[in-house]
């Protein structure tokens, strides 16, 4: 189970759990009442495909499709998947050898390509050395609804008494204050959550809710703002 | 162009032209290619494990099928439940009048599983729903984009910048109680996309 170093608001800090929250499954899919399953199928070869065809018969090819059927290969088609590798091929069709080098392109809002670059890798930041921390941004609830769409949440667990306190008094004091803060990693405390290398970026605000003697500290992540698009 | 959101409150409609919000829309995007020794871009395909079928993007297609391996065409598939029994198709609600419920609290907003995301453009809007989204109040209603096994929740609100469709699925919050049990391991989820600044 993965976890999360994070501090309160006095900089007290641990490593907690978390598990994502998930809506409930799809419904199954099924003919009558029996689960239907899906297979990927070959519909044709590499040398029947349009490309290949296109560049081997030139402008004959329709004529040549109505006529002869070549994009068939009955050997072929129809023939289920399982197991794959994959591969790399150059403009030549030809598998690489060698392992590629990526280049990273960057395209505006209007899908215009803006610069190109050698990537960097991004680490993941969320069990670092340095906590999780407070920032100073903290919402009512009712506006960050209105300001940011949460697409995905992770609950924080506790693992023994000293972090059921730890997280119960974090959510507890944003819960009876209807407020939602926004936390951060890195040297400052500022800088977006990744949770995997190379993963996406999130801003993460933690939500508390308490029952009783029960709680659930949740963090809300966001990497959409909530604005309208001409 | 897909048919308008109408929505009912109080008997009065309104009634809202959808478009969908991507971050793509907002902030840009950026995409890794894989590029050779001349500089040329590569494409990635698969290759059977006994080596002699490549696959490249576009030669294959997906079939259904039980157990027993009959094929099943796709417009005879349809959807069970929990408990076996069959589901009916829901059609879609758009151009179709739906009843607001709320105002709703933003925890409820909060505890969606979102799924779109739509900026929505008032043809025609009721004075008395206007007043209340100007107020900050936030309403709900059934959505499906299209004919679907299960019903989606569409939550309506507006901020400076316009009036906004969250839809989702609801999901179900734990509280833990001093000694509850640790979740039970899951596979992080993956991202092919990579980040573009946000704030």
């Amino acid at each position: 189970m993965r976890k999360i170093h994070i501090s309160d608001s006095n900089s007290k800090n641990t490593f907690v759990h978390f598990s994502p929250i998930k809506a409930p499954s799809n419904p199954v899919r099924a003919f009558g009442k029996e689960k239907v399953f899906s297979k990927r199928l070959l519909l044709s070869g590499e040398n029947n495909d349009y490309e290949s065809l296109s560049s081997k018969y030139k402008d004959k090819l329709p004529q040549i499709l109505l006529d002869d059927d070549p994009e068939l290969d009955l050997e072929l088609i129809g023939r289920p998947i399982e197991k794959t590798n994959t591969v790399f091929i150059n403009k030549e069709n030809e598998i690489m050898q060698l392992a590629p080098n990526w280049i990273e392109l960057i395209f505006d809002k209007d899908g215009n390509e803006k610069d190109r670059r050698i990537p960097e890798d991004k680490l993941s930041n969320i069990n670092d050395e340095l906590p999780i921390r407070f920032t100073k941004m903290k919402l009512k609830r009712e506006d960050a609804v209105r300001k940011f769409v949460f697409s995905r949440t992770l609950q924080l667990w506790h693992s023994d008494g000293l972090t059921f306190e730890f997280l119960f008094n974090i959510a507890k004091e944003l819960d009876e204050n209807n407020e939602m803060m926004l936390v951060g990693s890195g040297e400052k405390g500022r800088d977006p959550l990744i949770f995997q290398n190379n993963g996406l970026p999130w801003r993460a605000f933690l939500e508390g809710r308490i029952q009783d003697d029960s709680y659930a500290l949740l963090m809300r992540l966001s990497n959409l703002e909530l604005k309208s698009i001409s | 162009m897909a048919k308008p959101m109408i929505i009912t409150k109080d008997n009065k409609d309104s009634i809202f032209q959808i478009k969908k919000i991507e971050r793509k829309k907002l902030y840009g995007y950026r995409k890794r290619l894989a590029i050779d020794e001349n500089n040329e871009e590569c494409k990635r395909a698969s290759l059977t494990e006994d080596g002699q079928i490549l696959i490249k993007s576009g030669m294959t297609s997906q079939g259904w099928y039980i157990d027993g391996g009959k094929q099943i065409e796709s417009n005879e598939i349809g959807a069970i439940d929990e408990n076996n029994n069959a589901l009916s198709l829901i059609p879609s609600t758009l151009g179709i009048n739906q009843n607001l419920e709320g105002p709703i609290s933003p925890k409820e907003l909060l505890d969606l599983s979102v799924t779109t995301v739509y900026s929505i453009l008032p043809d025609e809007i009721s004075k008395d729903l206007e007043n209340s989204l100007d107020k900050g109040e936030i309403w709900k209603c059934n959505f499906n984009f299209r004919a679907d096994y299960r019903m989606e929740t569409c939550f309506i609100l507006k901020n400076d910048t316009g009036f906004f469709a969250i839809i989702g699925i609801p999901n179900q919050i734990n509280m833990l109680s001093p000694n509850a049990l640790p979740p039970e391991d899951e596979e992080g989820d993956e991202d092919d996309e990579l980040d573009f600044e946000m704030f």
